[in-house]
């Protein structure tokens, strides 16, 4: 026959909820050790000041959304062409403006391979501006590798000095932190903000270019060089911060330089293999559209960049570009 | 003899753990289970772009370190243009932006990038970029799926291409680039100069071989053999496939190879491949001359074949009718059979 002494089972049960109770502190106190160490926001992108005043909308109140085509091999003539089947120049810039043509000098690479937007555009369009009475131009871009070698290699900062263009490279005190309302990843992020704040007219100017995370870089994702920061994480989310892109900036004016696509191993390239001569400049008020076209020239839909298909639901243009097109 | 049974069971009874005891330990376990499934999950997925345990500074500080590979910029008539310069899987994006998942996804450990000028004229440069993917078929995989479609075969090294403005060769563990300002023949001779220079540095074993001499020759298409080393035609699981194309009759089909561990692992990886296609609308088809390894499957409007025959995984992509992909998937078959002891099909 067995039995137990009492005072043991009284011990043992005691143990148990000493131990119980050992257990819960312990677990409440890492929880509350891991509480104290949580940053909600995550690492910040540097030392940053107070947040920063909205961006203005650059878009001309009124006018309405519209794209132009024009084919030809020649950029100055091609761009001269679109513009005036948009109304010429002058209806988005007028005397006295400060104009800023953000580029693609994304990569330290010759204007022969496409990676960057060519010379000859930079100069054309910069020369259209002066001719409308544009009081001055700024050209800038935030590039990936080394911005002076990226201005000088690429002929842009050549192209734009020979017409009277000033171009800022991206130095830090001209960064912002920036928050767009509503968004989930421009969130206290520096953004090349003063180019902009200095500017009452905005051009996008970008080449036609397969991108192997987005699937297409084209004037929306033109905007990417106005970031700042370790910008490479968005990588995972591109079409998130393109779509973000399309609501952060509404410029007056895009134009899409088609005239060589890169066709692959995009977006450095790396030989003008890679390059088809696809002769097409699209020039616009709307970016959405202006790109939806643009992907075309990639052999591309709107269902393959989804991006597109987002920044439309957010407002930022229509993907239905035949609707606007001015023929 | 009762009180002594008591004494004897006391502590036996103490030492054995309660219900609520076994419950609360059972739970803990779990959550412990939990946490370590969690790891080994992330673990799995780890994202070399997201990787930041580097302060800039010290990268900062990393990228003025010697190269760690030799200089290989001892060229009569070239200058250099810039510094060296290093990126590792952190960094990488900071030069080639969105390509750099490409190299990522194929093992890529570090690159060289240098810019170099002619000495006589300062307006002809050219930039070298190496990239050091840790292994010769990494290498081979990214050199292979950026082919330039205009190429010309470079006799530097058995893969080796000229394009019109540069030069693109992968050597061992090594994949160099070298793209030219412009297509200036002097520039292209000095290009091919720097990289014959660069393979004299880094000599590399004998031809390795692989999956690409199991393809049968009969209407391949020069230069189209590529190596995927992950997400082959769409399904995550297809790694490290070799592909290659065919012109037969005017037609365009591709074939795939790929050596695993075991046949087992064979078996089951054409399994999980005919059941992908099979779950995204494809039908199985009878043709004639399929063994009972194989599988053909319409999907779109194109015909799929997947077959195992000893360790490979093998078949035929997107043919566009039944005749041509059986008829590529037979040759393939027996391409394996005289050519690989391990790949004769089981009697």
């Amino acid at each position: 026959m067995k039995t137990q002494d009492p005072n043991l089972k009284d011990s043992s049960r005691r143990e148990l909820l000493r131990r119980l109770v050992g257990a819960a502190l312990g677990i409440a106190g890492a929880g509350a050790l891991g509480l104290a160490f949580w940053d909600r926001k995550g690492p910040l992108p540097g030392p940053l000041g107070a947040e920063s005043q909205p961006l203005p909308d650059f878009s001309i109140p009124g006018q309405p959304r519209k794209i132009a085509i024009a084919h030809g091999a020649e950029r100055g003539v091609t761009v001269t062409a679109a513009l005036a089947a948009l109304g010429g120049m002058g209806r988005f810039v007028r005397p006295g403006d400060r104009v800023l043509l953000k580029v693609n000098a994304a990569f330290a690479s010759p204007p022969a391979l496409g990676a960057t937007t060519h010379p000859d555009l930079v100069a054309q369009v910069a020369r259209l501006c002066f001719e409308a009475g544009a009081a001055g131009i700024v050209v800038t871009d935030n590039p990936i590798n080394d911005p002076a070698a990226c201005f000088a290699l690429s002929g842009i900062e050549a192209a734009a000095r020979a017409v009277g263009a000033q171009v800022l490279l991206p130095t830090r005190e001209r960064f912002e932190t920036y928050t767009l309302p509503g968004a989930k990843l421009i969130q206290r992020w520096p953004v090349l903000a003063a180019p902009l704040r200095g500017a009452n007219k905005v051009i996008g100017l970008a080449p036609v270019k397969d991108h192997h995370r987005s699937g297409a870089s084209l004037t929306l994702k033109n905007w990417y060089g106005l970031l700042g920061g370790r910008r490479n994480i968005f990588h995972q989310q591109i079409h998130a911060i393109i779509e973000e892109l399309a609501q952060l900036i509404k410029p007056t004016l895009v134009i899409l330089d088609g005239t060589q696509s890169m066709m692959r191993n995009g977006p450095t390239g790396g030989s003008v293999d890679d390059l088809k001569p696809t002769h097409t400049l699209i020039a616009g008020t709307d970016p959405v559209a202006v790109d939806a076209a643009g992907a075309e020239l990639l052999g591309k839909s709107v269902t393959d960049l989804p991006y597109l298909t987002m920044a439309e639901k957010a407002g930022a243009g229509r993907t239905d570009y035949r609707s606007i097109l001015v023929e | 003899m009762i009180q002594a049974s008591s004494t004897i069971q006391a502590p036996s009874s103490k030492n054995r753990p309660s219900l609520m005891e076994k419950r609360i330990g059972a739970g803990i376990l779990a959550a412990l289970a939990i946490v370590a499934l969690s790891i080994l999950w992330l673990q799995a997925h780890y994202d070399p772009t997201q990787w930041r345990a580097q302060s800039s500074q010290a990268l900062e500080e990393k990228s003025s370190t010697p190269p760690h590979v030799a200089d290989s910029a001892a060229v009569d008539g070239l200058v250099p243009m810039s510094s060296p310069e290093q990126y590792d899987a952190a960094t990488l994006s900071d030069k080639i932006d969105g390509k750099a998942e490409l190299y990522l996804s194929a093992g890529f450990k570090s690159m060289l990038s240098q810019r170099f000028a002619l000495a006589q004229d300062s307006t002809q440069w050219m930039e070298r970029f190496i990239y050091d993917m840790g292994s010769y078929s990494n290498a081979f995989a990214v050199f292979s799926r950026q082919r330039r479609e205009n190429a010309r075969p470079q006799d530097l090294t058995p893969d080796a291409y000229q394009a019109a403005n540069g030069l693109f060769l992968a050597q061992g563990q090594y994949y160099l680039e070298i793209v030219g300002s412009s297509q200036a023949p002097e520039l292209m001779e000095k290009m091919i100069s720097l990289a014959r220079e660069f393979v004299r540095q880094h000599p590399a074993a004998a031809s390795q071989r692989d999956e690409r001499a199991l393809f049968p020759a009969q209407d391949l298409s020069a230069g189209s053999i590529k190596l995927s080393p992950v997400n082959a035609f769409g399904f995550e699981r297809l790694n490290r496939i070799y592909s290659a194309e065919y012109q037969m009759a005017g037609q365009t089909a591709t074939a795939f190879l790929s050596r695993r561990a075991s046949e087992a692992e064979a078996a089951e990886l054409a399994k999980a491949y005919t059941d992908y296609l099979i779950t995204y609308g494809g039908k199985r088809l009878e043709a004639q001359g399929q063994t009972s390894s194989m599988q053909v499957i319409q999907i779109l409007d194109m015909i799929e074949v997947i077959f195992h025959q000893g360790p490979y995984l093998a078949g035929v992509h997107e043919a566009p009718n039944v005749d041509l992909a059986m008829k590529l998937a037979q040759r393939l078959q027996t391409s394996l059979s005289n050519n690989h002891e391990d790949a004769r099909p089981q009697p």
